[in-house]
């Protein structure tokens, strides 16, 4: 188990650089300069002068050596943008991407579970199949359009709900306020999630059903709910675990629609805009920090699996 | 948001099933196939869009580029089926067109996740060893690698050109399909008839080629189905954040986004390419479901 | 001096606004003679009644009720440090609430005014070399320290200390010294007679504690921007970032204290999700689109004001390609856009058709009577069959060498409206005979491509200050000049006008430049934009004008309960 964990450990920051000399490679290598630097008030000696202060002028291998020494140091730069440590910008929108990611996802598996079961159950009826065609209208919707009838309709002309942010701005926290603004951009990432998760727990419910000890369960005239629940449901849900190792990191890098449509204050919306001014400093914290997260989260998606399946066996 | 769900088969659950795809095979999907309603509605619907889609230019009643400043927002007519957009250009025939925009987008990216994710996965499963263990490494790595912000940055930073779109989505899928073709390789490279081709002198490429490829084609076109959906999705995406296909171009995604600012007086214009968006995608979800079904049918009756 | 906002839908409009901002300073180069006169004479006469000038746009005739708080919508994260670059139109709003500059100026009649903020008068010595700035007593910073001479000198050998990477240097580039005479008075020795000074210095360049910030890294001064302090009629309370900025009312404020309790810069990066806001009421202004404007006019609950900006929209030509060099061409290219319709469907009516660079708006300088380029697509093609260009066999344009005339349009990506603008040129041109390609690169690209003159035609915008000063852009060797463009007939009138110290005679050299502008075309003139507010109905006492100037007059917005 811990040489498991340490050789996994390794590959992940194999990994990382990988990512990071990637990034670092794609944007230096892109057309334009950082917008700071194409501001066309400043003089060709200005620039140069700019340019050196944050040295652009050195080689590539040299410029990523010397943030690579800094990210080891925990020194992730300072944006040309905001001149604010990149540590901080990220530090204050990563967790609301976690909440909101983190949120759908939960909400995702306390519907899709019962649906999948109920599915499993009634195999092939109606309702299994309407299920199956319901839940591919929200895989099937693009994202956006979906949250800009869903703030037409509960915010602007019902008005119950707020259309974006986070809290209502000059009003204390509370946790009330918190949940009503999570509930539209919640439930448009969730439904993206709902076909997938039904479809695993049906299908890990499906297999676990027809299995030995199942049939012994029934033979010895147990309760079809409490073979489902006492027997089967833990098992059925262990590819619904891998599943949601893959979905979490689509969740976090996915939710940047989301966030530009509900002006959530996430990653994802400052990834862009570093990209599109070429932060070079915020573009590399970024990519690095959301593929550290995934990275983590399928580490433990790992864990879990082998917790839940004592059948396999890590290493 | 994205529709990946093609599991790979789990290491030591898989069932050993020796599944030469013969013609009675095909026949008996073909049975199971048709007898889905949904998704015989869902095929015959995107057969039209395809058609629609390759004669695009000549389908279309107007010239969907023609801009008639002053005809903004007009309502249907006779001459203009589906009325106006925001520059006075007929909705219907840039619909048409973009149907061209939104599939290409979507089949061309398919087709280069398929062919990258056939080659790493069948290279990988056939050869074994190191070769297997880089690969699935580097499968794994791409997968760990938070996608959609790589797509975006990509894009972002290199434009947003038909070509570009399309490699980056292709480039950034082809995962599932590696691992897929990887264990249905894995599945059949002991099998006798392969053995028996070996020992009749058959070199590794065409082993690998005529003999054990073909057994992985189902699984390969259920994936290629939903990676088609999950592309056409993805272009929409980037058109709402501006980086999609470019003006004066037509895809669904850029009339989409583009209509999002007249939702409040022109509650149509963003309503057509929304729903084709919509429908176009679900059948090509219910096609794979349907597919996967009919190619496999253990999957409905038991799990991977 | 206001940046409109020309339809910034896409996300990440602060760049956008960034560039407005610096299109509108490298534009800023105000004939100093002119300047002279308003600014000795009216800097003068206005010091004595401050608080008439500050009062001078009131909306409201009702009672005002202090308290509550009020919220606009930023497209970006704000840097509460106004000295280093970029200085974005968000950081600008949000510092003229924290920060105060010695002077302010106003727009009065199309001439542009310095009036007192920290300073209370100024004068000038008589070669304009040395200036001389007191400073309004009893200033205090926002943590209770006096705000003195010592504060002005050490904000300004910030900005022109050449290891800063300042934002504004250029305009305050004649400063060679600034001494603190005593506490309250401040000399500046310039390199050069430099009469629009008092201007310059109210051009956002807010002066900040020295107290708090010398010894510190001033490009990125930690500690400072955890807790920026200013002199403003509200002071710095919290920033979320990506979320929200807030500042709270300051009352030792030396205007008086400021009516509301504070006010909330909430970061909507969407332009749709800003629309939205207003509509749900959880905003209070925002600047939209000449798209959102239709729905908008029927809400009870919104005030929409179109407030005029100084600017020009245009088609850059690039005058180094030989078939543009024809003045017939560019005539031509004109006669098939129907700026008119532009304005009418594309702005929704919120601006006017230029007829040239000089704004209406400036009175007695705008010359109407020039010549024009109606819709005419016969003429047009005329012009081109004048030039040689005739149609060929696939309905392109050839000249007698066979050459097909091919033009690539470029413009930056994410403006909806310069988009709608590019493809209505594309279909235009194409019916002409031409063969169009759009390029849309994205932000950076495109300035690149712009500075470089790497485009044939080039869809752009200059905001510019209330003078007639043509000399940057149109100048042939100026550095501003990006097009290319050179005319020897135009070039020594174009000095005489910047140096021009009778304003008769440079409304009479104005009004000929124009004339010949309009007929030789340098650039293809499209329209003038109006910034579009919309405002929450409880909204009060936002001055008006546009939203960057009003912010300035922050201290007088209240809101109905």
């Amino acid at each position: 188990m811990v040489a498991y964990a340490i050789r996994r450990l390794i590959q992940a920051v194999v990994l990382l650089v990988i990512v990071s000399i990637v990034t670092f490679i794609l944007i230096h290598s892109a057309p334009g300069g950082p917008a700071i630097l194409a501001n066309p008030d400043l003089s060709r000696d200005q620039i140069a002068q700019a340019s050196a202060q944050l040295g652009l002028d050195d080689p590539l291998p040299v410029q990523y050596g010397r943030w690579a020494g800094n990210v080891l140091r925990g020194d992730f730069g300072v944006s040309y943008n905001t001149i604010e440590p990149v540590v901080d910008l990220i530090g204050a929108r990563l967790p609301n991407t976690l909440l909101l990611a983190g949120m759908a996802l939960l909400l995702g598996l306390v519907i899709a579970i019962p649906l999948g079961v109920v599915c499993a159950l009634r195999r092939n009826s109606w309702l299994d199949r309407a299920v199956a065609g319901l839940t591919f209208f929200g895989v099937s919707m693009p994202v956006f359009w979906l949250g800009i009838m869903l703030i037409i309709l509960f915010s602007v002309q019902l008005r119950v709900l707020p259309s974006g942010g986070m809290m209502s701005l000059g009003e204390p926290f509370s946790l009330w306020d918190r949940l009503r603004h999570l509930i539209l951009p919640v439930s448009v990432l969730a439904l993206g999630n709902l076909a997938e998760l039904t479809r695993y727990t049906r299908s890990g419910l499906v297999t676990v059903m027809s299995e030995d000890y199942v049939r012994t369960a029934r033979a010895k005239g147990l309760t079809q709910r409490s073979v489902v629940v006492g027997h089967a449901l833990r098992n059925a849900l262990i590819p619904v675990v891998t599943i949601i190792g893959v979905m979490l990191p689509r969740a976090v890098s996915g939710a940047a629609i989301t966030e530009a449509v509900f002006s959530w204050p996430g990653m994802g919306q400052l990834a862009i805009n570093a990209a599109t001014t070429r932060d070079y400093p915020v573009v590399l914290g970024t990519t690095l920090v959301v593929a550290a997260v995934v990275i983590f989260s399928s580490f433990i998606t790992d864990l879990a699996y082998g917790y839940l399946d004592p059948r396999i066996r890590l290493g | 948001m994205t529709v990946t769900s093609i599991a790979p088969g789990q290491p030591g659950r898989t069932v050993a099933r020796v599944r030469p795809p013969a013609r009675s095979f095909w026949r008996t999907a073909w049975v199971r196939f048709s007898r889905n309603h949904v998704a015989m509605v869902s095929a015959l619907f995107l057969l039209m869009m395809f058609v629609v889609a390759a004669f695009a230019t000549s389908v279309a009643p107007q010239d969907p580029n023609r801009v008639m400043i002053l005809n903004q927002h007009l309502s249907p007519s006779g001459e203009h089926l589906l009325g106006t957009d925001e520059s006075g250009r007929d909705v219907f025939s840039r619909l048409i067109v973009g149907a061209r925009a939104s599939i290409a987008v979507g089949l061309t990216a398919m087709i280069i996740s398929i062919v990258i994710g056939s080659l790493v996965g069948s290279v990988a499963g056939f050869f074994g060893g190191f070769v297997d263990t880089i690969l699935m490494r580097i499968t794994d790595g791409m997968m760990a690698i938070p996608y959609f912000f790589l797509v975006l940055i990509v894009v972002a930073v290199f434009g947003s050109s038909f070509t570009n779109i399309v490699i980056v989505i292709g480039v950034t899928s082809w995962m599932v399909v590696a691992r897929i073709v990887r264990s249905d390789v894995l599945r059949f490279r002991a099998n006798e008839f392969v053995t028996a081709a070996r020992s009749i002198g058959a070199g590794d490429g065409r082993l690998l080629v005529r003999h054990i490829l073909p057994h992985a084609v189902p699984s390969i076109l259920v994936a290629a189905t939903l990676g088609v959906a999950n592309a056409i999705l993805l272009e929409s995406a980037l058109s709402f954040l501006g980086l999609g296909i470019q003006p004066p171009a037509a895809s669904w995604g850029n009339m989409l986004s583009n209509s999002q600012a007249y939702i409040w007086d022109n509650p149509l214009l963003p309503l057509y390419p929304g729903l084709l968006i919509l429908l176009t995608v679900l059948a090509f979800n219910f096609l794979g479901d349907a597919l996967r079904d009919a190619l496999d049918p253990q999957y409905r009756e038991g799990g991977h | 001096m206001t940046a409109a906002l020309p339809g910034a839908r896409k996300g990440w409009t602060m760049r956008i606004e960034a560039f407005q901002e610096e299109l509108a300073r490298g534009g800023v180069q105000i004939s100093r003679r002119e300047l002279l006169m308003l600014a000795a004479a009216g800097g003068a006469a206005l010091a004595a009644s401050p608080l008439l000038t500050r009062s001078a746009g009131a909306q409201d005739a009702t009672t005002p009720t202090p308290g509550g708080i009020w919220r606009m919508a930023i497209a970006g994260t704000p840097t509460v440090y106004p000295v280093t670059a970029p200085a974005a139109l968000v950081d600008l709003l949000v510092n003229k609430t924290i920060y105060n500059n010695l002077t302010q100026y106003q727009l009065v009649d199309g001439g542009i005014q310095a009036v007192p903020d920290l300073a209370e008068s100024w004068e000038p010595n008589a070669d304009l070399t040395q200036w001389t700035f007191r400073l309004r007593p009893g200033v205090l910073w926002h943590d209770g320290t006096p705000l003195t001479a010592a504060d002005v000198k050490f904000t300004f050998e910030t900005l022109l200390n050449p290891e800063v990477n300042a934002a504004a240097r250029g305009v305050i580039s004649s400063i060679q010294t600034i001494d603190a005479v005593d506490d309250l008075t401040v000399l500046f020795t310039l390199s050069r007679a430099f009469a629009p000074l008092p201007v310059m210095l109210g051009y956002n360049q807010a002066i900040v504690p020295k107290h708090l910030l010398e010894g510190q890294d001033l490009n990125q001064p930690a500690a400072f921007l955890a807790a920026p302090v200013g002199s403003g009629p509200f002071k710095y309370k919290e920033l979320s970032a990506g979320n929200y900025l807030e500042v709270s009312r300051n009352d030792a404020y030396f205007g008086g204290p400021a009516l509301l309790d504070g006010i909330i810069f909430k970061t909507i990066t969407d332009g749709n999700a800003r629309a939205a806001q207003i509509r749900s009421g959880e905003i209070d202004l925002t600047v939209i689109d000449p798209s959102q404007v239709e729905s908008m006019q029927s809400d009870p609950n919104i005030v929409l004001r179109e407030m005029p900006q100084v600017n020009y929209y245009f088609v850059a030509v690039n005058h180094s390609i030989p078939r543009l060099q024809d003045r017939r061409v560019r005539q031509a290219l004109s006669h098939v856009l129907d700026k008119d319709a532009i304005v009418q469907s594309v702005l929704a009516g919120a601006g006017q058709v230029a007829t040239g660079p000089i704004h209406p708006f400036l009175g007695d300088y705008y010359n109407p009577n020039v010549q024009t380029y109606a819709y005419d697509p016969e003429a047009a093609a005329a012009l081109m069959t004048e030039a040689g260009w005739t149609k060929g066999e696939d309905g392109i344009l050839v000249n007698a060498a066979g050459e097909r005339f091919t033009l690539r349009i470029n413009g930056p990506q994410g403006y909806p409206v310069l988009e709608q603008v590019m493809v209505y040129a594309q279909s235009e041109f194409q019916q002409l005979g031409i063969e169009v390609t759009l390029e849309i690169p994205e932000w950076t690209v495109h300035l690149e491509q712009y500075n470089e003159l790497q485009y044939d035609l080039l869809v752009q915008w200059w905001v510019t200050p209330p003078d007639p000063d043509l000399y940057d852009h149109y100048y042939s060797t100026s550095s501003s000049n990006r097009w290319g463009y050179n005319n020897p007939e135009l070039d020594p009138m174009l000095v005489e006008a910047r140096s021009q110290s009778d304003r008769a005679a440079r409304v009479a050299l104005v009004h000929q430049l124009q004339e010949m502008v309009a007929i030789d075309l340098p650039v293809l003139y499209l329209y003038h934009v109006q910034e579009i507010q919309a405002v929450s109905a409880r909204t009060q006492g936002l001055v008006e004008m546009g939203y960057r100037d009003a912010l300035t007059w922050s201290e007088q917005i209240w809101v109905t309960q």
